[in-house]
């Protein structure tokens, strides 16, 4: 699968953020992240014959390449302190990524379709080829979420209302008792989604757990990367997941217009330059200094800060790249315009919802004007053996 | 559109048609499983069987439409040729028998030469022939997609006789070999040669062998005249080899080479009725690693392949036999 023209990677040695900051295009650095990516590329394509050892694969081939790279970046850059430790610590969430990405390769390569009934095909189908698919829960499935977060919604609205939180941890529930569970389950393990799901990601797929979040107005969390002026509040949070391995819903609980957060999805993915791909996902999770990693507010990531800027552009070229790049794209780009012209907003109704795979569409939510809303993030793990 | 119901994904959008050359007895049996899967067309040169096969084709869904009986006699060239019709009926072939009482034939010819009632009394018998070329272009069907011969001698004649059209058949399923009862016979090493040179690989051998009677009868055999033992079923005795049935499965690579999906799907579906289950297993990821299809429609293959041993395995837990094993 090759990047859709139209949606290039962010180049950030153009962007206005990064002036003054060297960036290292080191030949050799640069022919060994060469050598990663299409031996990366090699091996997904090899997973696909039934009879391919990813596993073997991975272990034989990719050691010997991301070892020297790592060295090298290693090597090439003690004047900067932190350096070492972060190399370290990519390096590590790089190899977690690729291990939990190629699992699903190497699932698919054998996977036997599973029938159940056309429409689990046509959500199989617009999975596999535009990464998303629209559904609506029924009246009496919607009913039972109600019923089942109604304290929770009690405990949220207070949050906000009473005590003034917007922030998005504050307003969100994600434990649940052994009751709420087992009702949540019950809906969002639905039959025909599980199913469809289960087909497209080459396992047995079921509900893993959600989160219950409000979505309120005047928040920062989704903007201001750089602390300037130049992004694209339309662009901004646009996002890939970390996780290959777990398929997401979101589902509302309430309506949902443009104004008060709607989840909205691009048709395409990154995933044809694969380095760049998982080293992006890798680079939202980790910064420049230990401790800081897993930060989620757009102005904690990496390129936030000149240290993390200038140790991110000692990467090669190939790895320059981050999961949620939508806030370094700059407002009236043509990255913005093509955006705003190929991207799915999803509005609607209590019950209305998204499945798709997060970490190949890119997609943001819960960016609201005006009002609040209620939504469900369902998360899809693959069945234990 | 497929009618297949154990092939729905594989034969959705392509065709697959099975001839059988010599199909006086019906399909051979590894092929009845499949008997609703596939259209079909059915060679014999004998009216009488054939008016029977018309009667089992028309009781099937799709009736005489989906399964054609052609009354013909092919050979390579088409035009008159000599059939020479023996005494027992399957050995009838447009090769004339090896009759010279000669060290070879006394050496390898055994009952035939001292009793020959298989051969004699001896036929001659001008008939026209067409070529599978001339019933390709009588059938308006895209070609011959798994093909069975068995001619007594002429069968790479006849398949060769598909001309450029033999491009489009994923498997044959020919008998051959070096048993020499026949004048000008091709042999084992020429057959795989021209197979080989027309993109085929073997991919599987049922062997025939011919045990020597002990001085010209049928009974005693050596085996167990001289050597006490059971025969085929002692495994420290075996006799020599007197033909196979071979079956040459289109390299899957060449057609990936040339993006040819469609004899892919048909590759994989051959190779289920001949149990190669596993090879076409494979090749849905070949196909996929080429771009020829995406990923769910792989598993959907698989999900055709895995169907298909699940319903031979039926077939076999309820006491239906293989045309490999002895019925």
């Amino acid at each position: 699968m090759n990047a859709v023209p139209g949606l290039t990677r962010v180049r950030y040695e153009d962007h206005p953020a990064f002036a003054g900051v060297p960036f290292d295009d080191d030949p050799e650095t640069a022919a060994l992240a060469s050598a990663l990516g299409a031996t990366l590329e090699q091996i997904r394509t090899r997973a696909k014959l039934p009879s391919t050892d990813v596993v073997h694969l991975l272990n034989s081939r990719i050691p010997p390449i991301i070892d020297p790279l790592f060295a090298r970046l290693t090597e090439r850059n003690g004047d900067l302190y932190y350096a070492a430790d972060f190399f370290q610590r990519l390096k590590a969430k790089l190899i977690e990524l690729i291990i939990q990405d190629y699992e699903v390769y190497a699932d698919r390569g054998t996977h036997v379709y599973a029938d159940h009934s056309e429409t689990a095909d046509s959500i199989a189908e617009s999975l596999q080829k535009q990464g998303f698919w629209f559904g609506l829960l029924t009246p009496e499935a919607v009913q039972l979420l109600n019923d089942t977060v109604a304290e929770a919604k009690k405990t949220l609205w207070s949050r906000y209302e009473n005590e003034k939180h917007i922030d998005r941890e504050a307003l969100t529930v994600n434990r649940w008792g052994g009751a709420e569970y087992s009702a949540l389950a019950a809906v969002f393990n639905n039959e025909i989604v599980l199913n469809a799901l289960s087909n497209y990601m080459g396992g047995s797929y079921v509900f893993m757990g959600c989160a219950f979040e409000l979505s309120v107005p005047h928040t920062r969390w989704w903007t201001r990367r750089y602390g300037r002026d130049d992004e694209s509040p339309l662009s901004a949070y646009y996002h890939n997941d970390e996780s290959l391995r777990h398929p997401k819903m979101i589902c509302y609980l309430c309506d949902v217009g443009e104004t008060n957060g709607p989840t909205s999805l691009l048709p395409v993915g990154f995933e044809g330059e694969i380095l760049g791909w998982i080293a992006g996902r890798a680079l939202d999770h980790v910064r420049e200094a230990r401790g800081r990693d897993d930060v989620c507010s757009m102005d904690g990531a990496l390129v936030a800060t000149e240290p993390g800027r200038r140790v991110f552009a000692r990467l090669p070229k190939a790895m320059r790249s981050l999961g949620h790049f939508g806030n370094d794209i700059l407002a009236g780009s043509s990255q913005e315009a093509f955006i705003l012209a190929n991207r799915a907003v999803m509005t609607g109704g209590p019950g209305q919802f998204v499945l798709f795979d997060g970490a190949r569409v890119p997609h943001r939510g819960g960016i609201v004007d005006q009002g609040h809303r209620w939504a469900f993030q369902v998360i899809y793990e693959r069945k234990p053996a | 559109m497929s009618i297949s119901g154990i092939f729905p994904a594989l034969l959705a959008t392509t065709d697959f048609v099975a001839l059988d050359v010599g199909a006086s007895h019906w399909l051979p049996n590894h092929w009845r499983p499949y008997q609703n899967e596939f259209a079909y067309v059915l060679i014999e040169p004998d009216e009488a069987a054939c008016v029977e096969l018309k009667k089992q084709a028309a009781a099937l869904p799709g009736g005489l439409e989906r399964i054609r009986v052609v009354t013909a006699a092919l050979s390579g060239t088409g035009g008159r040729r000599t059939l020479y019709r023996t005494n027992t009926p399957t050995g009838s072939s447009l090769l004339p028998p090896r009759m010279a009482e000669d060290d070879i034939a006394i050496f390898y010819r055994y009952p035939r030469i001292d009793n020959p009632s298989y051969f004699l009394p001896l036929q001659e018998i001008t008939l026209d022939t067409v070529t599978l070329a001339d019933i390709l272009a009588s059938q308006e069907v895209s070609g011959f997609h798994m093909i069975k011969l068995d001619t007594q001698g002429t069968e790479l004649e006849i398949a060769l006789g598909l001309g450029d059209a033999l491009d489009d058949t994923v498997l044959i399923q020919i008998e051959t070999g070096d048993h020499e009862l026949y004048e000008s016979k091709i042999g084992l090493a020429e057959t795989f040669a021209a197979l080989n040179g027309r993109g085929f690989r073997l991919y599987d051998i049922k062997l025939d062998r011919d045990e020597h009677p002990l001085r010209g009868s049928a009974d005693p055999l050596y085996s167990r005249h001289l050597f006490s033992s059971g025969g085929q079923g002692d495994p420290a005795y075996i006799s020599r080899l007197h033909e196979v049935d071979a079956v040459f499965i289109r390299d899957p690579v060449l057609a990936v080479k040339k993006g040819d999906a469609d004899a892919l799907r048909r590759i994989m579906t051959a190779m289920c009725v001949y149990r190669l289950f596993g090879d076409a297993y494979q090749i849905t990821g070949l196909g996929e690693m080429a771009g020829l299809w995406d990923t769910l429609s792989s598993a959907r293959y698989r999900r055709d392949i895995r169907r298909a041993h699940q319903i031979l395995r039926w077939h076999l837990d309820s006491g239906y036999r293989l045309y490999w094993e002895n019925t």
